[in-house]
């Protein structure tokens, strides 16, 4: 495959994994919080071309299913119930944003049968329904995290790279002071000072910003260093020499490359702020139930059956791994197509 | 010598902007700590006032934080009413368990890292650089949480490797050499896990340092004089490579007591990480205190290291003194 | 604070004149200790309207800080700096900017001096965003067209960044830039050190046609003296931040026909500006 078609393929797959969390509703095929406890820990339901009678089916269809009256924890496939899929269902309500409210869903199968494309949990809920609204809560704690942090790394490096002289010093030593404290652990300080349970999303969102405020030490670090090297080059002397005021320079010189120098730190910082969140929601510091996240999924693992014996449980890790990859190479495509290296 | 005084000075100072850091954090806990005490019927009344006379938890912050350092170098880091023991020994010891875990885990990452950068510098654009690569951003981007499970996993199903915990639980009728064994067997996947991690960045240093180096004028000069390959190799690139790679060791070492926290976790190894899970699930505040306080000082010694290792090898350094 | 002109004899009309500048300042090393330096020691020249004055020395020896100090980015620790009947050293900034439009400095390495994210065009009309911001974009854009014409630089490379350019076409665009705010004298920091022959040859021909078009005053830093015989009209030499007082020996070597009596401190060579021509090299690329 060409460059041009390979960079064209993952960039729409990177749009399309935004897309696909940022509206969860419309693609899952339920609500997170839909039990169904009549099958538990079943497993992915499986899609069908082909007939029982031979017949090719250009519309898929699955066949109903439910526990085995023999034994408890698999299910039988009954054959003579077949279900077939239809497209832009009519489903459960979901909100798209506050206020406004939509029940068509992607995929749907009809009633009675459900249609569980990831298997479901220990309450029967439909972990792919699960793992997109938890995917949008993960995804979103990266992005917000990053933002704060770059936000008040970069306000802070450009006023101490700019004004120099003791104002650089006492903030450089506050980066210092920063950096000396490990990363984790202050986050699970700051976490044990914030109320224990996080109920709603708005407090979700406080963590997560607090979560961002503990990152902007290195941020501010690589700011600096770049204003301190942008003011020093020529074009700004020459400018400078012209008669050209401190705004005009900033603007003008120093900006755009910091711009640069942010977006590759953003790619580089998402990945690392959506670990951070999967990391406190694992351990059950993060949001709370029933809201999913990546996180609490995953945690679900830490049982030895579940560990051993449901292997569409691990999808949430299969999902950070492909999110991590497509960031990697949008962290190196950025670092290309814009010239800054990160030290 | 002085340049290292100095530097040492600067991270004393470092410590203490921590400890007050940590120490303002302590006392931001929301609600007075004490009467979350008070609620738990398990402790006494009369307790409850001793640690708060103790701890002088009415008084202005400068009084508050002296008297934090002053029990601290008595060696009192607090009471955990969790475990119902003094937070220092706990700490301490629990801390000793995530060391041993993690010396070995970054020992093997850069007895991984090491070989693997240099071969991907020496054969750079090659099929060994272009796989090696690969390799490595696959295991940049499996999160530590996913492979630790996936060797739980691995434990769970073989039986090959316990599925955790540090021993087994007849360990006290094992003979010495036994224990050794039995401890050995238990720390595999941790340090397995451990060193998966941490191992791709540091391949990836490795090979950025030994590509600067291979690249630089004075080898190209040496090799003119007809010095052989491998001794080229050894006796001039690495040296120049390994000194810019210092820092980046400091760091591994720095970062001993924090690195582990979720694969300890996962994998029930006893040390410094479920143990500040706990305590922030249980609002243990003191452990976590003092948690981050001794990752905090593994990190500056960490830093500390680093400059001690430039100036006893890099003559620049030694030189620019004189 | 201001100080009167002082009376300049008719025959000697300096446009600017340096008197007793001098440049201390503390360096800073990699382990924190301040060195002092001493840059520039009691230095007095004086620049004519529509010459050029050489200044020449060793590498290290203050030139690029007098230029610097010239064009303000340096503060001078004593002296002054003559231009206009004023002190620029104790100038208000307003008063500052618009003496900043006459005096232009044209560095040694062209790539830096321009800012590699902006186009030729953006580079050219930044004297123009400063100086004039409420030019219309029609007015903008005959300046600038005039700017590269003066400066025989070709338009196609309006829309190019500047490391499209060869060194020789980038010092064009410094010269364009000085000359699209209509600068009375330019500042040649090594201007032409950093090129090569041909590319020199162009550029001290392109600098004497536009002096003699606009009665430019120039003042040519250089170690080089065969660049500086060539466009100089007087010579002065620094050694170690001071004026030196012996002339630059290789001018010993072959003396102009044209050459008055040398007086103390300065070598003059009085030259025929309209017949100086330097032989073009061949240019290997344009």
């Amino acid at each position: 495959m060409s460059d041009r078609a390979k960079r064209n393929t993952l960039l729409s797959l990177f749009i399309a994994l935004h897309l696909v969390v940022i509206f969860p509703g419309f693609f899952s095929t339920q609500g997170y919080a839909e039990q169904s406890r009549d099958l538990p820990f079943s497993p992915p339901t499986r899609l069908h071309f082909v007939r029982p009678d031979g017949h090719f089916s250009l519309r898929p269809f699955v066949y109903g299913w439910s526990q085995s009256a023999l034994d408890a924890g698999t299910y039988d496939i009954d054959y003579s119930q077949i279900y077939p899929i239809h497209f832009l269902v009519k489903g459960s309500t979901y909100t798209i944003v506050k206020g406004i409210e939509a029940s068509r869903h992607l995929l749907g199968v009809e009633k009675p049968s459900r249609l569980f494309l990831f298997g479901t949990d220990d309450l029967g809920r439909d972990e792919f329904s699960r793992m997109l609204y938890g995917g949008r809560i993960s995804i979103l704690a990266g992005w917000i995290g990053t933002a704060i942090a770059l936000f008040t790394g970069a306000i802070v490096g450009l006023i101490s790279g700019y004004s120099g002289r003791w104002v650089d010093s006492v903030t450089m030593r506050l980066v210092e002071l920063f950096m000396a404290l490990p990363w984790l652990y202050l986050l699970f300080a700051v976490r044990a000072i914030l109320p224990l349970r996080i109920e709603t999303t708005d407090t979700f969102i406080l963590l997560i910003a607090v979560v961002g405020i503990i990152g902007w030490a290195r941020p501010a670090r690589l700011v600096r260093s770049m204003v301190l090297s942008a003011k020093e080059r020529n074009f700004v002397l020459a400018a400078r020499a012209m008669g050209a005021s401190n705004f005009h320079i900033l603007r003008k010189h120093i900006l755009p490359q910091i711009l640069a120098l942010l977006l590759t730190m953003a790619a580089y910082l998402i990945p690392q702020f959506i670990l951070a969140e999967v990391t406190l929601s694992f351990l059950g510091l993060g949001i709370g139930e029933p809201v999913p996240s990546w996180g609490t999924l995953l945690a679900e693992l830490q049982k030895y059956t579940v560990l051993v014996n449901y292997w569409w449980m691990y999808a949430p890790g299969i999902a950070l791994v492909a999110l991590f990859l497509i960031y990697h190479w949008a962290s190196s495509t950025i670092q290309q197509k814009v010239g800054v290296p990160l030290t | 010598m002085k340049q290292l005084a100095l530097r040492l000075g600067q991270r004393l100072l470092l410590l203490i902007g921590v400890s007050l850091c940590t120490f303002a954090l302590l006392s931001a806990a929301p609600g007075n700590f004490f009467d979350d005490l008070k609620l738990n019927p398990q402790i006494s009344s009369a307790t409850v006032s001793a640690l708060q006379a103790q701890y002088g938890a009415n008084r202005p912050f400068p009084e508050r934080y002296a008297r934090w350092v002053e029990s601290i170098f008595r060696g009192d880091w607090g009471y955990s009413l969790s475990y119902h023991c003094p937070v220092g020994g706990l700490v301490w010891q629990r801390a000793r368990n995530t060391l041993l875990l993690t010396a070995f885990a970054v020992l093997l990452a850069w007895m991984l890292a090491l070989p693997w950068g240099i071969a991907e510098a020496l054969y750079k654009g090659g099929w060994v650089d272009r796989t090696g690569e690969i390799i490595l951003a696959l295991l940049f981007a499996i999160p530590d949480v996913l492979l630790a499970l996936l060797l739980l996993l691995l434990a769970a199903r073989t039986g090959w490797f316990p599925t955790g915990g540090m021993s087994s639980t007849d360990a006290a009728q094992l003979s010495f050499a036994q224990r050794i064994w039995d401890l050995s067997r238990h720390l595999f996947l941790p340090v397995l896990a451990l060193a998966l991690t941490t191992f791709p960045i540091l391949a990836r240093h490795v090979r950025s340092a030994m590509i600067g180096v291979l690249d630089a004028p004075f080898l190209i000069a040496a090799r003119g004089h007809g010095i052989p390959k491998i001794r080229l190799l050894y006796r001039h690139a690495l040296p120049v490579a390994l000194n810019s790679l210092i820092s980046l060791f400091g760091f591994s070492v720095g970062s001993l007591l924090s690195i582990s926290l979720l694969v300890e976790v996962i994998l029930s190894w006893p040390g410094l990480g479920p143990l500040v899970v706990e305590a922030v699930l249980a609002r243990d505040i003191y452990v976590v205190v003092a948690a981050t306080m001794f990752s905090a000082v593994c990190l500056i010694a960490g830093n500390l290291l680093a400059d001690l290792l430039l100036y006893c090898t890099d003559p620049r350094i030694r030189a620019a003194q004189s | 604070m201001q100080t009167k002109l002082q009376p300049v004899p008719a025959a000697n009309p300096a446009i600017l004149s340096v008197r007793n500048l001098s440049l201390h300042y503390f360096q800073r090393t990699v382990f924190e200790r301040r060195i002092p330096v001493t840059a520039l020691t009691n230095v007095s020249l004086d620049l004519i309207r529509g010459k050029t004055l050489a200044l020449v020395g060793p590498s290290g020896c203050g030139k690029s800080s007098l230029a610097r100090c010239l064009v303000l980015l340096e503060k001078p620790s004593f002296g002054e700096i003559l231009y206009g009947g004023r002190n620029l050293i104790g100038l208000k900034p307003r008063e500052l900017k618009e003496v900043r439009r006459d005096i232009h400095l044209i560095f040694q390495d062209s790539a830096s001096a321009l800012n590699p994210g902006m186009t030729i065009e953006e580079v050219l009309l930044e004297p123009l965003e400063i100086h004039e911001p409420t030019l219309g974009k029609k007015d903008r854009f005959l300046r600038l067209v005039a700017a590269c014409e003066q400066a025989a630089l070709s338009s196609k490379w309006l829309t190019r960044r500047p490391d499209e350019l060869s060194g020789g076409q980038r010092q064009r665009v410094a010269i364009a830039r000085a000359l699209i705010a209509r600068p009375k004298i330019l500042i040649l920091d090594e201007a032409l050190s950093a090129l090569d022959l041909s590319a020199q040859s162009q550029i001290a021909n392109l600098l004497l046609d536009l002096q003699r078009a606009h009665s430019l005053t120039y003042l040519f830093i250089s170690h080089d003296m065969r660049l500086a015989r060539m466009l100089a009209h007087d010579v002065v030499a620094m050694k170690a931040g001071r004026l030196s007082d012996s002339p630059p020996s290789s001018l010993l070597l072959t003396p102009d026909i044209h050459a008055k009596p040398a007086s103390v401190g300065t070598v003059s060579i009085a030259k025929d500006t309209e017949n100086i021509r330097l032989q073009e090299m061949p240019s290997v690329n344009e």
